[in-house]
């Protein structure tokens, strides 16, 4: 793998430090009057998705990150890792362990498609898209008629996600979720 | 119309060089447009303009010296770009400082320049390694005086540009440090003023880890000022009193106990503006700072600079004076309120 120094981290690289897979977010110069010129630099940490920030010395450089991110479909768990299928016309299938896909495990449902991010060809996380249509599986008896009302109760879904919906929501209609937030959007156009 | 069928023109062109084995190596479409609006350009206009008629007004002269030369600066922290010409390499000027010392030392009187200068690798949203500098030496000038020269220089654009402006507060780095840090910058230790970095920026001290010495003092000090008290001087301030270490070309002497530059920068909006000295007129010094220069390139695995000969035969001729650069795409940036250099040049760096 290629190696970057300071001047090339444009936001969007993928470098490693201090062992994993980082994305440089933003990366400032800084070059004090007489003194020596170093580099303000955020980045997120690939793995456990945390920003970090720290300064290199200018000029200095770190190795790249074999870093690709696919759209890849949900097949199916095997209760140890979560597999998916590429959808180049490859049908290559990989699984991807429970902290890869934390971030997305309420919102996994099959054929949907997910952005998988692989390093090393490992997939070290899988985001869901950001609206999503699920069944609702469990929720208290409809009201019917009070459509006006604000009030909210829980339903779950059939990816064992609980969110809040409207009082006059029944077990077996589709809702479209946003997974950002996971608020309940409306009832699914059919 | 025109314009898309002549882009088709040139996509079939490219295709042919495709075909010729060339690929896109030839040249490749991409955007052609400024970066920089075109208000923006008849700005930097009105600016030059203005300040060439302020210099006419004081009888200094405007002088035109060599972008590219034999030699170029021994600092250790200034990195020029260096040319292959027919004769030998030759090196883009980092500021026309050495060739206006020459012409002050052959008689010329007060002189100024606004000129290209280059550094290399020095890219951000406040650098471009090419950049215009504004440069100008007053002979039998004290650096007091010359402050006065800067303010009423920036009152006169300002005032016609329409931004506020105030004369700048004059302040020292003693004291701003004292201020802010609570610690006297001249008289601490590196692991004192390591210590307050530690505690006030944990995320920004890792690029220390591998410098030492006296190089690391400065850049211990460098981080403090750059992260903690640049960016509280909005208001034009003029700060005097850096360290010696941090004299450059600039004469050194002891002032309240310690050890200093006799310099001063200008900052507005908390950004380095201008950068003005009592120039150093002792040759057999100029040659012990160069010898201990290249000393530290040679620690950093930087290439070896050799004195200017030239510059070094002028010094003896050289009068007393008062010198001054001033980043005018910074300035340019301050007088039109714009946050990033990228937006008061016409092809940044990236787009060049």
């Amino acid at each position: 793998m290629a190696s970057y120094s300071t001047n090339e981290f444009k936001s969007g690289l993928k470098v490693m430090l201090d062992g994993d897979p980082c994305s440089i977010l933003e990366n400032e110069f800084v070059k004090p009057g007489k003194g020596q010129a170093f580099n303000r630099v955020r980045m997120r940490n690939l793995i456990n998705g945390r920003v970090w920030e720290r300064t290199f010395k200018s000029g200095e450089s770190l190795e790249g990150a074999d870093v690709m991110e696919y759209e890849m479909e949900y097949v199916y768990s095997d209760g140890e890792y979560w597999h998916f299928m590429k959808t180049d016309g490859s049908y290559e299938q990989l699984g991807a362990d429970k902290a890869a896909v934390s971030e997305a495990l309420q919102w996994l449902k099959e054929t949907e498609q997910y952005a998988v991010t692989l390093w090393n060809d490992n997939p070290i996380s899988v985001a869901a898209p950001n609206f999503i249509e699920l069944e609702v599986v469990d929720t208290d008896p409809g009201l019917k008629g009070d459509t006006a009302q604000g009030g909210t109760k829980p339903a779950t879904l059939s990816t064992g996600a609980v969110v809040k919906v409207p009082l006059f929501i029944n077990i077996g209609e589709v809702l479209r979720i946003d997974t950002r937030t996971a608020e309940y959007q409306g009832r699914a156009k059919s | 119309m025109i314009r898309v069928q002549r882009n088709t023109k040139v996509a079939q062109n490219l295709k042919l060089n495709h075909e010729a084995g060339l690929g896109n190596k030839l040249f490749s479409l991409v955007s052609f447009e400024p970066a920089a609006s075109l208000q923006m350009i008849q700005a930097r206009a009105q600016m030059l303009t203005l300040i060439r008629q302020y210099f006419l007004s004081r009888q200094i002269v405007e002088v035109t010296t060599p972008v590219l030369a034999a030699h170029t600066v021994t600092d250790p922290n200034i990195e020029s770009l260096s040319v292959a010409t027919h004769q030998n390499e030759m090196f883009l000027q980092t500021s026309p400082e050495f060739a206006m010392k020459r012409l002050l030392a052959a008689g010329s009187g007060p002189i100024y320049q606004i000129c290209p200068a280059f550094r290399a690798a020095e890219e951000g949203k406040h650098h471009n390694p090419e950049f215009t500098m504004l440069e100008w030496y007053r002979p039998d000038t004290s650096l007091s005086e010359l402050m006065d020269e800067l303010q009423l220089l920036m009152e006169t654009l300002a005032t016609s540009f329409g931004v506020a402006w105030s004369a700048p507060k004059r302040v020292n780095y003693h004291q701003l440090f004292q201020t802010r840090f609570n610690i006297n910058p001249h008289r601490a230790s590196v692991s004192e003023l390591l210590s307050i970095a530690n505690r006030e920026f944990p995320q920004r001290v890792q690029h220390l880890a591998t410098t030492q010495g006296a190089e690391k003092l400065d850049d211990v000090r460098d981080l403090l000022f750059s992260q903690g008290i640049e960016k509280t001087l909005v208001s034009p301030h003029f700060v005097t009193g850096f360290p010696m270490s941090q004299a450059a070309l600039a004469k050194t002497c002891e002032i309240d106990g310690e050890n200093v530059a006799l310099r001063f920068e200008m900052y507005w909006h908390g950004l380095e503006i201008a950068n003005a000295y009592d120039e150093l007129l002792d040759s057999v010094e100029l040659v012990g700072r160069a010898a201990k220069d290249n000393q530290q390139r040679k620690e950093d695995g930087k290439p070896m600079r050799q004195l200017d000969g030239r510059l070094l035969s002028a010094m003896d001729s050289l009068p007393q004076c008062a010198g001054i650069a001033v980043g005018i795409d910074r300035l340019l940036m301050c007088l039109t309120n714009s946050k990033s250099l990228e937006e008061v040049l016409t092809f940044p760096f990236s787009i060049a």
